[in-house]
């Protein structure tokens, strides 16, 4: 056999050997790899769009795969009805920024979520401008309370939406949630669906300013 | 001469009209002499009932009384009186009763009767008013919706209507309607209806309440309790009133521990409670030109009914919303007036006076589908979703076929589903499952089989739904009553979607 062709191939191997051997441990320690169960979810990993950040904090919060939580569907059926307030918190610990206290989270798909998110984090940063004429449903979610802007979310109004464009969209939501109220069975539910039409005129009556 | 009855039997009132021996709408007072009667029932004994005024006198501190039943109507809500169960279809029935009693003791039997009801009432809600108005002695029964009764109303009051597209704006005590009717004359066409079941003037009564609790709460410290402040729904009502004339009212409420607790009241405080309500108004109003793909320029007018119209805000935000001045015209009784033409215009000729046949001959009326009807179906997917067969808004009478095929081989069992929404939906989770009934079909047949399936409404708002087999020429019918309407269960329907 050439021993050319021996050196090149012992060589490497025996150098990695001798840098195994010698490296400092205290500096690379070994990758723990017991699953820690923590009352709090972890952060996501960087570079995750919102939904995505959304999705993760849901799935840990459960104890899922965060590629078990579809985007498109209500976090509420993985956590159940209690898993309201620790959302609330996860969410705040995820995007430093604190999510209304409402049902109406839980309703919320990871897309939503993060529109959400996305929304009040914008809000804390920008400084407050004068005054100006709406132009945009953007605008006017801008100053929503947060329990509206959840429903917001929640009813898929997007930001960069023309008034005019958002005010045909909530009503089209607004007529599909008040049909809803001849499938409630019990009298609790009825009080709810009425409580959210409500809530949805209230809405309505903000996008009306830039009227 | 006829004796034809419009009655508009509303959440909070109840009004009574009849066609006089000219064919003219005239208010029939009650049996204390006015023309508005409060739709309430209060049970004093196991067989003594109080009906009208009185019973509503009792409604803030009696148990028996039951008030607004009219919102729950074809649900199964019933509530406990005297060791038995009643339920809206009871109370209402009983109210009806009274109504037919006293107006046959003045005028004798009546021919034909004409109730109204919201435009976005349930099919079982519409059966369980029919049956309600059978079991209180009516021979002869028509229902008609609200805003629709409320355009013919006024479109007799104005010596018929120049030819044009209005909008009718119904605020009641319950419940808000909003309908699109194209009219010329007498003759009324509805375009298109929205509605919304729980928004009306009590909801409105409500807010008030809320307000002036809050003042008596700022002005004692203390939370108004009951038997201690006597402040109800009732004075609320009479505080609205009030509000709708002035910008500010005082109102004394008595408290055995604080004496009189004077309160005032800003008609801008009560806007501003009521915002949510009036922007929902404005939003069916422009979903019903949504759907009618109609813009608000072309409107020739706009018509307001019920008496919660007569708020400054409500007229404020009609006119914001339809870009025109609205028309108030005996907002309480335009709905009852308008029901007793339509009786004329259904009565049997034969029986009608001659001044009342040449004045009902006027009349033409072409209704519309409240709801949209369809049926269960799995698409090629495999996935459930609602087939709409009959749309909202065709006009009336209307019958549609449409042909499925079974999904499986050796396929033994059609479920055959009847299916109700306000609103074009294709997710079976979002629509009312009005009936199921399943079909046995022959066995070793292929896929692919061909089921014809039929649905029917007529001019009373009664549908029809017919599957047929067509290999067996074996046909289903379910029609829908009152007593077979209750909420189907959540089988999976085995009919494929063409």
């Amino acid at each position: 056999m050439d021993p050319f062709a021996i050196t090149a191939v012992l060589a490497p191997c025996a150098a990695a050997a001798v840098w195994l051997l010698l490296r400092d441990r205290r500096r690379r320690p070994a990758a723990r790899r017991t699953r820690r169960r923590t009352a709090t979810a972890p952060a996501a990993p960087a570079g995750r769009s919102d939904a995505d950040r959304a999705a993760w904090t849901a799935a840990k919060l459960a104890g899922v795969p965060p590629r078990d939580v579809p985007r498109d569907r209500p976090v509420g059926p993985i956590l159940g009805t209690s898993g309201r307030r620790r959302l609330a918190d996860a969410l705040e610990r995820e995007f430093g920024v604190a999510p209304p206290d409402a049902e109406a989270l839980l309703g919320l798909t990871p897309v939503q979520l993060g529109r959400l998110m996305r929304q009040l984090a914008r809000r804390r940063k920008e400084k407050p401008r004068p005054r100006r004429r709406p132009s945009t449903a953007g605008d006017v979610m801008a100053s929503l309370p947060a329990p509206l802007l959840a429903l917001a979310s929640e009813l898929g109004l997007r930001s960069e939406w023309e008034l005019a464009r958002a005010r045909e969209h909530l009503t089209k939501e607004y007529l599909r949630q008040n049909a809803r109220i001849h499938l409630a069975a019990r009298e609790e539910e009825r009080d709810a669906v009425q409580a959210k039409l409500e809530a949805i005129g209230r809405l309505r009556k903000a996008l009306a300013a830039g009227r | 001469m006829a004796h034809l009855l419009g009655i508009d039997l509303g959440t909070t009132t109840t009004i009574v009209a009849r066609i006089d021996a000219s064919g003219a709408p005239e208010v029939v007072r009650d049996w204390e002499g006015l023309e508005v009667t409060p739709t309430a029932v209060a049970f004093e004994s196991a067989s003594g009932v109080v009906l009208g005024r009185e019973a509503r006198a009792m409604a803030d501190d009696a148990e028996h009384v039951f008030t607004e039943f009219k919102r729950d109507m074809g649900t199964g809500v019933s509530h406990p009186a005297f060791g038995r169960r009643v339920t809206p279809l009871d109370l209402s029935a009983l109210m009806l009763r009274k109504v037919r009693e006293h107006a046959e003791a003045g005028a004798g039997p009546v021919d034909l009767a004409v109730i109204t009801i919201p435009a976005n009432f349930t099919n079982a809600a519409r059966e369980a008013t029919l049956e309600a108005a059978r079991r209180a002695g009516f021979g002869k029964v028509h229902m008609i919706n609200e805003p629709t009764a409320a355009a013919l109303a006024y479109a007799h009051a104005a010596g018929g209507l120049g030819e044009g597209l209005y909008a009718v704006f119904d605020l009641g005590g319950g419940t808000f309607d909003v309908s699109l009717v194209r009219a010329r004359g007498l003759d009324v066409e509805v375009v298109f209806t929205e509605g919304v079941q729980r928004l009306g003037g009590k909801d409105f009564d409500a807010r008030l309440l809320e307000i002036v609790r809050t003042r008596f709460r700022d002005a004692t410290g203390e939370e108004p309790r009951p038997g201690d402040c006597d402040f109800g729904r009732s004075d609320a009502e009479e505080l609205k009133h009030r509000l709708s004339s002035r910008e500010s009212v005082r109102a004394v409420l008595r408290s055995a521990q604080h004496g009189r607790v004077p309160v005032t009241v800003r008609r801008q405080d009560l806007e501003s409670a009521t915002e949510g309500l009036i922007a929902q108004a404005e939003m069916a109003c422009e979903g019903v030109l949504l759907r009618a793909g109609v813009d608000r320029a072309a409107l020739t007018g706009v018509f307001l009914a019920g008496g919660a119209c007569r708020m400054p805000a409500v007229n404020a935000a009609v006119e914001r919303v339809f870009g025109r001045k609205p028309l108030l015209r005996d907002p309480d009784t335009a709905v009852a007036r308008g029901a007793a033409l339509y009786a004329s215009h259904r009565a049997d000729p034969a029986l009608l006076s001659p001044s009342q046949r040449r004045r009902a001959a006027e009349i033409r009326f072409q209704d519309i589908a409240p709801h949209y009807f369809g049926t269960l179906a799995v698409d090629e997917d495999g996935a459930m979703e609602n087939s709409v067969i009959i749309a909202k808004g065709e006009k009336l009478p209307v019958s549609r076929t449409r042909t499925y095929y079974t999904a499986e081989p050796d396929q033994r069992v059609l479920t055959c589903e009847v299916t109700q929404s306000a609103v074009a939906e294709s997710d079976p989770a979002m629509v009312l499952r009005v009936a199921e009934v399943e079909m046995p079909l022959p066995p070793g047949r292929p896929a692919d089989q061909p089921v014809e399936v039929t649905f029917s409404y007529d001019l009373d708002g009664v549908m029809r739904a017919e599957f047929k087999d067509l290999g067996t020429g074996r046909p289903l019918v379910i029609e829908l009553k009152a007593e077979g309407s209750g909420r189907g269960s959540l089988n999976v329907s085995r009919i494929r979607l063409d």
